[in-house]
């Protein structure tokens, strides 16, 4: 069909399959910042464009329909070098972080403002219903909007995007420009989708329909039949490598117990071949033609069930220790089974799993005497929480493009651990790591999924098997099923205490449910007990912790591990036990909480599977969190009801977190200055749009004292940088933030060795100084960083100036808070509205704090989402019923709390870069306890397993 | 997924290409989303026949366009306010720009948007095929789909005055499948109440009208009869909730909505 249409002003004349979706039309043509992230489900708006004028979704229009329309997609706003006033506006509100949907964003409220110069915040909220953010919440496009309508009105900026911080800085503590801002608003090329080359060909996996089944034959012989089929992968055909896909540093507390692709499924959606084929409709006819020939066994789906006496056995075969083996494993194994389709377990160290009963790995440990600290308290309060599996739902879904170049294996990635990817690639394909080059591009959400090396591995052996570049990306149902989730934890706190408001005694007993491997089964698991019990000044503290595998869809990281299942079980125990004792539940938190320099003991078990640090109590603003966000909220006030069947109440909880792992982390940078005397920073570390690479340039900035535009920073290129362990466990600020400061500091050295050769002085008696000049504080001449590298790198010069950077520490800054709610509840309905909710955080200096704040609205609303709406349903078959967004139930602009606040408490830290702690990981922890309490004070009721439905409420009350 | 698309300038012409087992598309929210179970050689496009998106007052009764969108409901001042509440329960104002009334009736979802404040208001529907035109109630229009379904609907009548509705969405979010949509209808004394019940259907629910009509229920009265009302085909559901939550709901939502319409609250 011929058709005519301007697209961005441009008229256009194509002749088109008109049943084609708009949306890959458009992305034929070059328009990519028309994204997809639902499958065409209509839920995420990724593929907004303006069709006429109106904001449309391009996968739900046929190409055909846009014959005489006008088109305008996000592309045809600014570019990089001249954003328009709202791509500006948003990088300034500092919603701009994985910014997958950024474009959309930027489109749909271009055609507010055109259209209602003054909008209202219902008309703001209207305009971006059909979008969906993960990273940021939404809090802050309200105020973008602000920005840019001052920006229309007045020429600049009125309001303040955010505070500012430490006054002796110039860039650091002060909103401003994320470097990466410009590329991913605007819709330049910035995801794996945006560099795949012309002769890919496209991987989709065969998946298992069964929760556990032996795979007896497979048969290819049709599907290799397809026309333009490479090869297809199976058990057969690929190495029998053990291996696992957390990307954590080696050796890895997570047992070796999976291969590329298994002869035994463990899960509804577990991969079992792979088609390779020259194009995606090829591919997956050839899927489709793959005969597998299953042996149906029996399946676990819950801890209970995995834990039974005769329970069937997730991994039947037999153990290694690559050390600490026990003395009877000989005899351990032979019990094991013989089918080699079960493979083996290999632990790198012993995590004390017993598999021949589901278990993977255990912790018990403790400080004191909790019975008798039960026995003297004046009241003791026991409850078991059980949560769900929940999904990151990243708006771009994994994905991977990988080729061989001159020998080489290139993987293009959107991951938060480049250097794992390459390690684990290098174990698949056996490759040495010289031989492989990672680059991670930006990454359009991760949360903790991208932390998994998921489909880099096979995507990677896909390609060194073949010689051909393929690229392998997952559908949104895939996402779902085939995925790392958030383990379904059981958690029972038993808490004692006095009537003089001192806690006597916290026991905990965790069961924490891995899925079918044990991907992070004891660090995410173990978070629920580090990440919490060293809240509490408490001398008897004592922990069991058990996890198990099971036949689910795998666990793995996600933002906060454990800790917000931990957070959730203590603080609600906490609460309940306040009533019961007949103190106030501030008075009772503020009574027991640590403070600057208390000893926490408890640590000495809470290691990654190590012994662990037992480190004072670092700088501490939970305190202030507290007391602040009471007064915030107007603790101890009741408030109105919004109508009469609804009663308000409210709760909170303290939180903390971590600043990546002391003693186990590992960040490295180099900072070069060019010939030309700006500087050129490769940072091992991986920005996932949270602002890394922006808080790298800030301390450059700093210290080299040139403005940001003089610095560029490249990063997560294991090629371009040096090691780094990766963005997780909180820590992309305060290592890889550290390795650039380090980094910075020592090319500061060498610049000024340089310039006291060069000019002839004493190293002591020069400074840099803005805007980027040596200084002579004795002769008060002056040297140029254009002067100084030019001459350093010149026939006779001594080379150019580097400083390589590393950072460890077995220092912990750890970032409190307190999260707060106010929650309305209709008592005949059970529907909950959250009317207010305060995230109040200490995260030492927040370099970014535009960024730091959206970063908090972002995961206290994911964690809103976990404890009232998101839930992977299984059926009895262990098949995942909701797995599409509209009926898993993320929560959008419509779920956001009315009064939404962010607030950061202002404390320096010791040890972190520039003062900083970690930010984003602790705002998750907060919501379920904070609800939870609020829900109890304003009908009654306890609701111990999350999401907290009106189902649940109205049983509570008898009504059902 | 279609093979051909044909895109219709009037309605006429759109009927004329409505052979074999084409499928209409208008807004495409539902045809052509992840899932749809419409599949078809060909799709007959009519989101650009004008007069489909003309909305009229026609002796207090307004005539809908077909192919008039959510939002252009949502806009227009001579709808009647309920239709434009119902309008709204579409969380998503970029679908609302594309999804259509005509194609919300016609798919007939279990957990429709419009369709039980559509028949609670009485509304009716102006189908055409290529040989005539006739003018059916939303609700036999539901009732007799296998008669109706290859028939264009051109436009939807709805009551303005004389007529007091309410409507209410019970969803996990904004943008979830509802678990119920409720109507409640008065008109002279007469009360209709509809429900959409998701994974069981859509019910005109009789005792309940019945009792409202008859006699003024009290809140429990009306939870008990909702609960005990058989022709609702309940079970537990994964996604949805147990049976006896849903029955509740359904008691509880049209207590709810009939003191309301009595005054009874704000």
């Amino acid at each position: 069909m011929k058709i005519n249409c301007i697209i961005n002003g441009i008229e256009r004349h194509y002749d088109v399959d008109p049943t084609m979706r708009l949306r890959d039309f458009l992305v034929s043509k070059g328009h990519f910042a028309v994204r997809d992230s639902d499958d065409a489900e209509g839920f995420c708006g990724s593929d907004t464009i303006l069709v006429d004028g109106m904001p449309v979704m391009s996968n739900l229009m046929m190409a055909g329909e846009i014959d005489g329309c006008e088109i305008l997609t996000p592309d045809g706003l600014g570019n990089t070098e001249n954003l328009t006033i709202v791509q500006k506006a948003l990088i300034d509100a500092g919603v701009v972080q994985s910014a997958y949907n950024s474009p959309a964003t930027a489109l749909l409220l271009t055609w507010l403002l055109q259209n209602n110069p003054n909008p209202s915040k219902e008309d703001i909220k209207d305009c971006l219903s059909g979008i969906f953010i993960r990273d940021a919440g939404y809090e802050h496009y309200y105020l973008a909007v602000k920005l840019a309508q001052e920006k229309i009105k007045d020429g600049e900026y009125k309001t303040e995007t955010a505070p500012s911080f430490r006054d002796e800085y110039k860039v650091v503590g002060k909103p401003g420009a994320k470097v990466d801002g410009p590329q991913l608003v605007s819709g330049g090329r910035a995801f794996v989708e945006d560099f795949v080359d012309a002769d890919t060909c496209y991987m989709v996996c065969v998946r298992s329909p069964y929760a556990q089944a032996y795979v007896k034959s497979i048969d290819v012989t049709e599907a290799k039949k397809v026309p333009g089929v490479v090869e297809i992968l199976t058990p057969d055909n690929t190495p029998e490598t053990h291996y696992m896909q957390a990307g954590q540093g080696e050796p890895e507390p997570s047992p070796h117990d999976r291969r590329l692709l298994n002869p035994k499924a463990r899960h509804v959606g577990d991969r079992v071949a792979a088609v390779i084929a020259e194009t995606l409709e090829a591919a997956i006819e050839a899927r489709d033609k793959v005969k597998v020939e299953w042996e149906v066994l029996p399946a676990v789906f819950t801890v209970e069930e995995a834990m039974a006496e005769g329970a069937p056995l997730v991994h039947a075969g037999p153990v290694e220790y690559r050390s600490g083996a026990p003395d009877d494993l000989d005899e351990y194994n032979a019990r094991a089974s013989e089918d080699p389709r079960e493979g083996k377990v290999i632990y790198q160290f012993p995590l004390h799993g017993d598999v021949q009963h589901n278990l993977a790995a255990a912790n018990h440990g403790g400080i004191g005497d909790v019975d008798k600290a039960f026995e003297e308290a004046d009241a003791v309060v026991e409850a078991t929480f059980q949560t769900t599996q929940i999904q990151h739902t990243p708006l771009e879904t994994h994905i991977c493009f990988a080729k061989m170049e001159a020998g080489r294996l290139v993987v293009v990635a959107s991951t938060q651990v480049p250097y794992h990817v390459r390690r684990i690639c290098s174990w698949v394909t056996g490759l040495p790591q010289n031989r492989i080059h990672v680059i991670k591009t930006r990454v359009g959400g991760g949360y903790g999924a991208k932390q998994d090396i998921l489909v880099e591995d096979l995507t990677g052996y896909a390609a060194f098997a073949t010689g051909r570049p393929v690229l392998y990306h997952n559908t949104r149902e895939e996402e779902f099923i085939a995925n790392s989730t958030r383990h379904p934890m059981r958690v029972h706190v038993k808490m004692g205490g006095t009537k003089d408001g001192k806690l006597t005694g916290i026991y905990m007993d965790v069961k924490a449910n891995t899925g079918p491997y044990g991907n992070h089964c004891l660090t995410v698991p173990m978070n629920s007990c580090s990440k919490t019990l060293p809240l509490f000044k408490c001398d008897n503290m004592k922990y069991d912790l058990e996890i198990y595998y099971t036949n689910c869809p795998p666990a793995g990281a996600y933002q906060g591990y454990g800790t917000p299942k931990g957070t959730y079980g203590l603080m609600m125990v906490m609460c309940e036990l306040a009533e019961k004792l007949g103190v106030d539940y501030k008075d009772f938190v503020l009574q027991n909480h640590v403070d600057e320099g208390y000893m926490l003991e408890i640590l000495k078990g809470l290691g990654e599977g190590r012994e662990g640090n037992v480190v004072p109590v670092g700088s501490c603003g939970l305190r202030e969190c507290i007391e602040k966000g009471c007064e915030m909220i107007e603790w101890g006030k009741k408030e109105e009801a919004p109508g009469p069947d609804w009663k308000v109440g409210k709760g909170f909880a303290m939180i903390m977190q971590g600043s990546g792992l002391p003693g186990l982390d590992h960040a490295e940078a180099l900072a070069k200055l060019t010939t030309d005397g700006n500087v050129i920073l490769h940072s091992g570390g991986a920005d996932i749009g949270t602002g890394l690479d922006t808080i790298s340039a800030k301390i450059v900035s700093e210290l080299i004292c040139i403005d940001m535009d003089r610095i560029t920073v490249l990063s997560g290129d294991t090629d371009g940088s040096v090691f780094d362990t990766g963005s997780y466990a909180s820590s992309g600020t305060f290592f890889s933030g550290g390795a650039s400061l380090e980094a910075t500091k020592k090319l500061k050295e060498a610049m000024l060795k340089e310039a006291a050769l060069q000019m002839e002085e004493d190293v002591d008696d020069l400074e840099l100084r803005y805007p980027g000049e040596v200084h002579s504080t004795k002769t008060d001449k002056t040297l140029s960083y254009y002067e100084l590298s030019h001459t350093a790198c010149s026939g006779e010069g001594r080379g150019e100036m580097v400083g390589h950077g590393v950072f460890v520490t077995k220092a912990s800054s750890v970032p409190y808070g307190a999260h707060f709610a106010q929650v309305a509840v209709n008592i005949k309905t059970g529907e909950i509205k959250v009317q207010k909710f305060y995230a109040l955080q200490d995260a030492g200096t927040p370099i970014n704090p535009e960024i730091a704040l959206c970063q908090m609205y972002g995961a206290a609303l994911k964690s809103i989402g976990h404890s009232l709406y998101e839930d992977m349903i299984l059926d009895e078959n262990g098949y995942c019923i909701n797995a599409n967004m509209t009926d898993y139930g993320v929560p959008m602009i419509n779920e956001q709390p009315d009064d939404f606040k962010s607030v950061l408490v202002d404390i320096k830290d010791e040890f972190g870069p520039m003062g900083a702690k970690s930010i984003s990981e602790i705002a998750c922890n907060g919501a379920a306890p904070a609800i939870g309490n609020a829900i109890h004070d304003a009908c009654g009721v306890w609701i111990r397993t999350w999401p907290m439905t009106p189902e649940k409420i109205l049983k509570e009350l008898g009504k059902i | 997924m279609a093979d051909k698309l044909i895109i219709a300038k009037t309605a006429e012409e759109a009927v004329r290409a409505k052979v074999f087992d084409n499928v209409y598309l208008a807004g495409g929210t539902e045809v052509m989303r992840l899932g749809s179970s419409v599949n078809s050689d060909a799709f007959v496009s009519v989101r650009k026949i004008p007069y489909m998106h003309d909305i009229a007052l026609e002796n207090d009764i307004v005539r809908i366009g077909a192919a008039c969108t959510f939002q252009e409901i949502l806009e227009n001042s001579i709808v009647p306010a309920y239709l434009r509440e119902a309008a709204q329960f579409m969380a998503s104002r970029t679908r609302r720009n594309m999804a259509t009334i005509g194609g919300n009736i016609a798919v007939a979802r279990d957990d429709s948007f419009l369709l039980p404040t559509l028949i609670a208001a009485g509304a009716e529907l102006v189908l055409k095929d290529v040989k005539s035109e006739e003018q059916v109630s939303v609700a036999d229009y539901i009732a007799k789909s296998e008669e109706y379904k290859s028939k264009l609907i051109l436009s939807v009548c709805v009551p303005r005055d004389g007529i007091k509705v309410k409507s209410c969405r019970s969803a996990n979010t904004a943008q979830s499948h509802a678990r119920l949509t409720a109507a409640l209808s008065e008109k002279d004394g007469k009360y209709t109440a509809v429900a959409a019940v998701k994974n069981s259907g859509l019910y005109i629910l009789g005792n309940l009208s019945k009792a409202f009509s008859s006699s003024d229920p009290s809140e429990d009265e009306i939870v008990e009869i909702a609960k005990k009302n058989e022709s609702i085909k309940l079970e537990d559901d994964l996604l949805y909730g147990g049976a006896d939550y849903r029955r509740y709901l359904i008691g509880i939502t049209f207590a709810l909505m009939y003191e309301e319409m009595k005054g009874g609250r704000a």
